[in-house]
């Protein structure tokens, strides 16, 4: 588990250039090109490489398009015939990355929120949680995609993304859209308080 | 038995003898349930789902006491998983039962069991889930066919899952946060080939010893404190420190007044036996 509640790193991939979406039939592609919020697979795992879903991702799908305010439409960038998920080893909560234009990203964040405790309940203070959202700006002829990844408390995950989602906001006032690769500076862990550093106390060797 | 019966039995959890749950019970509930179903009604039919899983992780929970009692560890520590899933699923449909039965009492002591237990590793699988179906129809589980059933929810008296009948296994790890509790890491004894059970279980035995009823309050607190070094006499000056830092020992705590170590506080709402409070050991 990492130390920072998430980590944010840019992605040069927006919807039309990922692999799955090519495989994607004519009307899913048209029905996954308007939607508000799309859940979008990984490439393959282990020795698959078809895309694949974390484990309950037609609960989350169901969850969203229940959940999503009137106008929201939710899709998956899916098919049915090769539909797949992964169930890992490990007890964290993964979620399907949600693909959302900047403007859908806090009505995005608000929706993981929600289904976390709607899935987990009185669970929700110990368990843990990875899920990313991938969020796309455009400016002008300025386009970026970013990917917003969170793993850690799944009680934090609102809070981590939201500030995580503000931050792209303020880059985009300050002209910050432009594509790099490599993580971002993760923001500081607002969990915890800091106190006055500590002097480090001299120790004499006793050899 | 009647549903005010069934509701009594189940209120009175705490009272009851800690015996498995007779089969009269269930069966009414059964009963009842089938009634409802056959009349449509699909309200009272969900209520009795939830008294069912009451009375299910009532049922585990008194079980996983009797064998703590025994020494049954790691068969209480898989009774105490089974509660966990039960009430995963309940808890969305809770209502007044969910505090009538005690379910929020064994949802807690059930997180302080297992916190006790000395298990770490686990064995635990990953796959690709090929193919799942829906409990309630039978149908495949697709995100553009969508069969109209919803997972957790209760339909004709019966909870919605997915059934996965067909994976691509792609390994089995060693976690220690596992998706499934169960699969505990068992050493093979030497002579006959069987499981041995390598694991210290001091934490579980003193309350288990110290509690007369599974409804009795108790709590523990984790700190640390220092041990005389008397006790640590047999670790060299260069040794790793017996704290677990990670230091060298003549670097770390015997610079200090002792080792540290951590230490349990256990509180009880109910004396324990006088021959349990002699185990206590005064450490100034």
């Amino acid at each position: 588990m990492r130390d920072e509640p998430y980590t944010k790193t840019t992605s040069d991939l927006n919807l039309r250039e990922r692999k799955a979406f090519g495989q994607l039939t004519a009307d899913t592609r048209t029905a996954v090109e308007q939607a508000g919020i799309v859940l979008i697979p990984d490439d393959g795992f282990g020795e698959y490489e078809g895309p694949v879903f974390p484990q309950g991702t037609v609960d989350f799908l169901h969850f969203l398009r229940d959940h999503a305010p009137s106008g929201t439409t939710v899709e998956i960038a899916a098919e049915d015939t090769n539909y797949k998920e992964v169930a890992l080893h490990f007890d964290i909560i993964r979620l399907a990355t949600l693909f959302v234009e900047y403007v859908a990203a806090p009505t995005a964040v608000a929706l993981i929120a929600e289904y976390l405790k709607h899935r987990l309940g009185n669970g929700l203070k110990s368990a843990e949680a990875r899920t990313a959202v991938v969020v796309h700006q455009k400016d002008g002829d300025r386009e970026q995609t970013v990917r917003i990844a969170y793993e850690g408390p799944a009680m934090n995950v609102e809070g981590a993304l939201r500030d995580a989602v503000a931050s792209l906001g303020n880059a985009s006032q300050s002209g910050g859209i432009v594509s790099t690769s490599g993580p971002l500076k993760a923001l500081p862990d607002t969990r915890k308080q800091q106190g006055p550093p500590r002097r480090k106390k001299k120790r004499k060797n006793r050899r | 038995m009647t549903l005010d019966e069934i509701r009594a039995y189940l209120k009175a959890v705490a009272k009851r003898p800690i015996e498995p749950i007779p089969d009269a019970v269930r069966a009414a509930l059964a009963t009842l349930k089938r009634d409802a179903v056959a009349s449509g009604d699909q309200v009272f039919a969900k209520l009795l789902w939830c008294y069912e899983q009451s009375l299910a992780a009532q049922e585990h929970y008194l079980c996983a006491f009797r064998h703590l009692k025994a020494g049954g560890y790691y068969d209480a520590w898989c009774e105490l998983e089974q509660i966990e899933v039960v009430l995963q699923a309940l808890e969305r449909h809770k209502g007044s039962f969910w505090a009538d039965f005690r379910l929020g009492f064994i949802q807690t002591y059930t997180a302080k069991w297992q916190k006790l237990f000395p298990y770490r590793l686990f064995y635990s699988p990953e796959f690709v889930q090929a193919e799942k179906i829906c409990s309630i129809c039978r149908k495949p589980v697709l995100p553009r066919s969508f069969c109209g059933h919803r997972l957790g929810e209760i339909y004709n008296g019966e909870a919605c899952f997915h059934i996965v009948t067909k994976v691509d296994l792609g390994g089995i790890s060693i976690v220690d946060k596992p998706a499934q509790k169960y699969s505990v890491l068992f050493l093979r004894g030497d002579k006959t080939g069987g499981i041995r059970d390598q694991y210290d279980y001091a934490l579980v035995e003193y309350p288990v010893k110290a509690l007369r009823e599974p409804f009795d309050g108790w709590d523990v607190e984790r700190t640390t404190r220092r041990q005389p070094h008397s006790r640590f006499a047999h670790v060299g000056r260069n040794d790793p420190c017996p704290c677990e830092s990670g230091k060298k020992h003549k670097t770390c705590c015997l610079r200090e007044a002792g080792v540290l170590r951590p230490h349990f506080e256990y509180m009880f709402e109910f004396k324990p036996p006088d021959d349990v409070l002699l185990d206590v050991v005064y450490v100034p």
